[in-house]
């Protein structure tokens, strides 16, 4: 150990720095408060003894100041002392000491003393490496996790779809770095818009690499390998019927192969020519169909959430747009946030989100009002859960 | 064999090296000196507190020699000078100027092998 000793008497000092030598320690003497600060600063020992009184700062000063400069590193502090006031005792602790030596210091005393703080330094020590590699280790996972969520918004889409048919918009607001919900909107052939919002269950690291295995999975291209492609000459062209791609998405993705975690899938393709939708939904919230301003009932019951039973086949379900009309795609993160005013806190509900959706304006007017109205419920700019929201305005045929 | 310190406690206390007490015991000579210099000038000028600081340094210098008479005449000074009242102060102090210098004079003929 290196042991900076601080006594003003140079018997005592030399007597220490002798015994303490004989024992293998590394020594270094101060007379006095000021110069033992400079050589703790200068080069900071692993104990330091150091006498009550001393001209320049006192002992208990001397304590204080080593304390307060932690960032060096723990030291272990044992003062030498003739008083045995209980009051001196208690400065002393609370100056920073960690053990009392009386004067005159016996040998032996010293010597398990000193032991014992040797003990405490490789402990402290220990305890100080371990935690450098678990905030190395901390810093490293993180800055996968930035790598992982650069990848998933890398998979949101591009932009929004604008044509003389159809225009979309969409919000997503991930609820941690990594999100558990996906979102997509495609125009196959011209003609077809898919649109999605898919949600899997739970959070973190599981729910984000099932997430994005879902995204590539629904990816319409390649078109050769895409699992919501078809040969051409289906009732949505070249677009594989939702329902079949979900019983697919069922078969792939079984919970017990994804410790528990299932999906919430909508699945909507609108012929931008007719107006026609086609659409499956796996457990996820019905989507909002608005005209002229009031929401329309939608009639659709719906399955299971994909992955939870196997084989079950799913159900495809219609509707016929007008010029005019709206879809809206929401993840149950929109429904659910808790908020309001009030001391019981409540959902957002879709009542609310009809009421947002009914409001006029563009769709990036109604998509930024939904965040916005949202944000205000929550009272904050970050949600209980991921929230994912699909616009889609079908403005008539050709 | 002197009574001023505890020779068998004092070598022990030095793992039996007499170059190192030779060396210490100098120390107490120009040091202890000084410092029993030092409490008279304090007493002379009414200076409590540094008389008690004196005293107390001159105590813990000593009680490296195991010399329990001179170290209690030391307390003596040191409690003189932190109760303030300094009346007592110049017997005091010879007591101690004496119980040093018997001290200082067993330990020199002690490590020139003389005691």
């Amino acid at each position: 150990m290196r042991i900076l000793i601080a006594e003003d008497e140079r018997i005592t000092r030399a007597s220490l720095a002798r015994h303490l030598q004989s024992w293998g320690h590394t020594v270094a003497t101060a007379e006095d408060g000021d110069k033992a600060l400079a050589l703790f600063r200068a080069d900071p020992p692993d104990i330091v003894l150091t006498d009550w009184e001393m001209p320049g700062l006192s002992g208990p000063e001397l304590v204080q100041r080593i304390r307060e400069e932690q960032a060096r590193g723990f030291v272990y502090i044992v003062m030498l002392t003739g008083r045995t006031d209980k009051s001196d005792v208690v400065r002393g602790i609370e100056a920073g000491a960690d053990d009392f030596l009386s004067k005159p210091f016996d040998k032996e005393e010293l010597r398990v003393r000193l032991l014992a703080g040797e003990r405490i330094v490789r402990l402290e020590r220990a305890l100080g490496l371990q935690n450098q590699e678990l905030r190395a280790a901390g810093e490293r996972m993180r800055a996968d996790l930035r790598a992982a969520a650069r990848v998933q918004r890398a998979m949101l889409p591009r932009s929004v779809i604008a044509t003389p048919r159809v225009r979309t918009e969409w919000r997503y607001a991930p609820t941690d770095e990594l999100a558990g919900d996906g979102i997509g909107l495609h125009l196959i052939d011209d003609r077809y818009l898919i649109a999605y919002v898919f949600d899997v269950s739970g959070h973190g690291v599981p729910a984000a690499l099932l997430s994005v295995s879902v995204t590539h999975a629904v990816s319409p291209v390649p078109a050769e390998t895409s699992m919501v492609r078809c040969a051409p000459g289906g009732s949505m062209g070249s677009v594989r019927a939702p329902h079949l791609v979900a019983d697919e998405l069922n078969r792939r993705f079984p919970s017990e192969n994804n410790d528990g975690h299932f999906i919430t899938l909508g699945l909507y393709v609108l012929d931008t020519f007719t107006g026609r939708v086609e659409a499956v939904r796996a457990g996820h919230p019905l989507p909002f169909h608005i005209r002229g301003g009031i929401p329309v009932t939608v009639d659709d019951e719906g399955g299971l959430p994909l992955g939870v039973c196997e084989g079950i086949p799913y159900d495809l379900s219609g509707m016929q747009l007008q010029p005019g009309d709206r879809l809206c795609i929401v993840s149950d993160g929109l429904i659910e946030q808790i908020g309001g005013p009030g001391p019981s806190p409540k959902q957002f509900g879709v009542d609310r989100i009809a009421e947002v959706l009914a409001r006029p304006g563009e769709l990036p007017v109604v998509g930024d009002a939904m965040i916005t109205a949202l944000e205000r419920w929550a009272d904050s700019r970050t949600f209980n859960d991921d929230v994912s929201l699909v616009l889609i305005e079908w403005l008539g045929p050709p | 064999m002197p009574d001023t310190f505890n020779r068998a406690e004092l070598l022990e206390r030095v793992d039996h090296d007499m170059d190192f007490l030779a060396e210490t015991v100098e120390m107490l000579v120009t040091d202890g000196r000084s410092l029993l210099a030092d409490a008279r000038a304090a007493a002379v000028a009414g200076d409590a507190p540094a008389l008690g600081r004196a005293a107390h340094a001159l105590k813990g210098m000593i009680s490296n020699f195991c010399a329990a008479p001179a170290q209690d005449a030391a307390l003596a000074v040191e409690k003189i000078g932190k109760s303030g009242d300094l009346a007592p102060s110049g017997a005091a102090i010879d007591t101690l100027h004496a119980n040093l210098e018997s001290l200082i004079s067993d330990l020199q003929s002690f490590v020139r092998g003389g005691a």
